[in-house]
């Protein structure tokens, strides 16, 4: 019996383990995004524009890290901060104002590893509830800090203050904030903290992780 | 003339729409807006015949600013959404289309508005008027359209040439141009309209028409040129 009822909950646990990596990976690619951007770059190329060529290698080395790279279980630091940074690009080219965006990064990137794409979900929300709503003085602070014992994320963005609410999930397509919580607590179980803030003006997310003496198994 | 209204958040999204309308004689941009509110204000103080609505905006999206608006206008949505198609419809939208939108599909939106906004006039007249009165040597001459081969512009007044005879009326391109059917009297330049079912041929950057048994080449305009290509492809075999 008691053998059976280890089974059992050693089944469910899987399951569960799968169907958050299943949704993963059928929400990694935003069709919104990618069909926003590519109806930009037809823009672009309708008025012959220089922009277009830099909007096309943008693009191309997103996707290839989302369809060859993002299968591993851990990646280099370095690429996924490369795909956040491409991404960025390419969203402030759909937005109707200048936005200050800065990017802060401290520690050797490169020898770092982490699971693909936890970060993203929270640099599309800062776009989608933030920088869009948020009419003058809008900016994003994106930092990061690695060092031996542990990586460090902090987003900072402005929001319009009449917006009531808008920590919202992400249901159409991306990677919702949800899917990330999970995902934080399957990869990360007992060695992350993630401290999201919410002020008026403002937006705050703080994501630490804290490394095992071997961070890539 | 659809007097026609953008609301979309995106700078280059609204960019390729104004290119598109700016080739097509029978729509005129009248207002671009970046968001449903600001929309909402541009209505309040201006009649439309259409709005050309992206759906994922800021504060207010486009379905609901839709089921809200009190205007009669008609709505064309403009998205990268394929989902809300059928609430699209549902709202009685004239088309829904996916971004990118290439500009024969565009067309083909802006006919079926075309064909909306002239609907409920020609059914309180007569159906299927296929002929014009115009005003030449203190008559009122009664053409078939059928009978028009093509119409060249001058200064104040233009030529209509016909199979037997040329009338020459005060009129205005632009105002003849909104009395003959879309589908068939196409402006090819500034000064040349021609009647579609009278072609002969086109070759390079002419259209020729047969005038008394001869050949006689007409110039496509520069602004033309794209919208003719458009038209000549979807007949092409």
């Amino acid at each position: 019996m008691h053998w059976f009822q280890i089974q059992n909950e050693k089944a469910d646990l899987i399951t569960k383990n799968v169907q958050t990596e299943l949704q993963f990976l059928k929400s990694q690619i935003n069709p919104h995004f990618l069909f926003n951007t590519l109806n930009n770059l037809y823009a672009l190329t309708l008025k012959k524009s220089d922009l277009a060529p830099d909007v096309v290698i943008k693009l191309s080395d997103m996707l290839r890290y989302m369809l060859y790279e993002c299968n591993e279980k851990e990646v280099a630091l370095s690429k996924e901060i490369k795909y956040i940074q491409n991404y960025i690009e390419l969203e402030k080219i759909r937005l109707s104002k200048n936005v200050d965006i800065q990017i802060k990064i401290e520690g050797d990137i490169s020898k770092t590893y982490i699971a693909p794409l936890l970060i993203i979900p929270f640099i599309e929300n800062s776009f989608k509830h933030g920088l869009k709503y948020s009419s003058s003085n809008a900016y994003l602070h994106f930092n990061v800090n690695a060092n031996q014992n542990e990586l460090a994320f902090y987003i900072e963005n402005s929001k319009a203050n009449n917006m009531a609410g808008s920590i919202r999930t992400n249901t159409t397509g991306g990677i919702g904030l949800v899917n990330v919580k999970k995902r934080l607590e399957l990869i990360y179980p007992s060695t992350h903290s993630l401290k999201i803030q919410e002020s008026p003006n403002s937006y705050t997310i703080d994501l630490k992780i804290k490394f095992k003496k071997t961070t890539n198994d | 003339m659809i007097k026609t209204l953008i609301v979309d958040d995106e700078p280059l999204a609204g960019e390729i729409l104004e290119t598109y309308i700016a080739q097509l004689p029978n729509v005129e941009l009248v207002g671009r807006c970046y968001n449903a509110i600001e929309a909402n204000d541009f209505l309040n103080s201006t009649d439309v015949d259409l709005i050309l609505l992206d759906i994922e905006m800021p504060q207010l999206n486009g379905i609901d600013f839709a089921k809200n608006l009190t205007q009669k206008a008609q709505i064309i949505f403009t998205t990268a959404y394929p989902e809300f198609a059928l609430e699209g419809f549902n709202l009685n939208a004239v088309d829904y289309l996916l971004k990118p939108i290439a500009f024969d599909r565009f067309l083909k939106a802006i006919n079926k508005v075309s064909d909306k906004l002239k609907l409920p006039q020609s059914q309180n007249t007569e159906q299927d008027i296929n002929y014009i009165f115009v005003k030449a040597d203190k008559k009122l001459v009664k053409l078939n359209f059928s009978e028009i081969i093509y119409i060249e512009g001058l200064k104040d007044y233009v030529i209509i040439k016909t199979e037997s005879t040329r009338i020459i009326t005060l009129q205005t391109m632009r105002s003849l141009e909104q009395k003959l059917p879309q589908d068939i009297f196409v402006r090819i330049h500034r000064s040349y309209i021609v009647n579609f079912n009278r072609i002969h041929a086109i070759s390079g950057n002419d259209i020729e028409v047969i005038e008394k048994n001869q050949v006689k080449q007409l110039p496509i305009g520069k602004n033309y040129k794209e919208i003719i290509d458009k038209i000549v492809e979807l007949k092409k075999l």
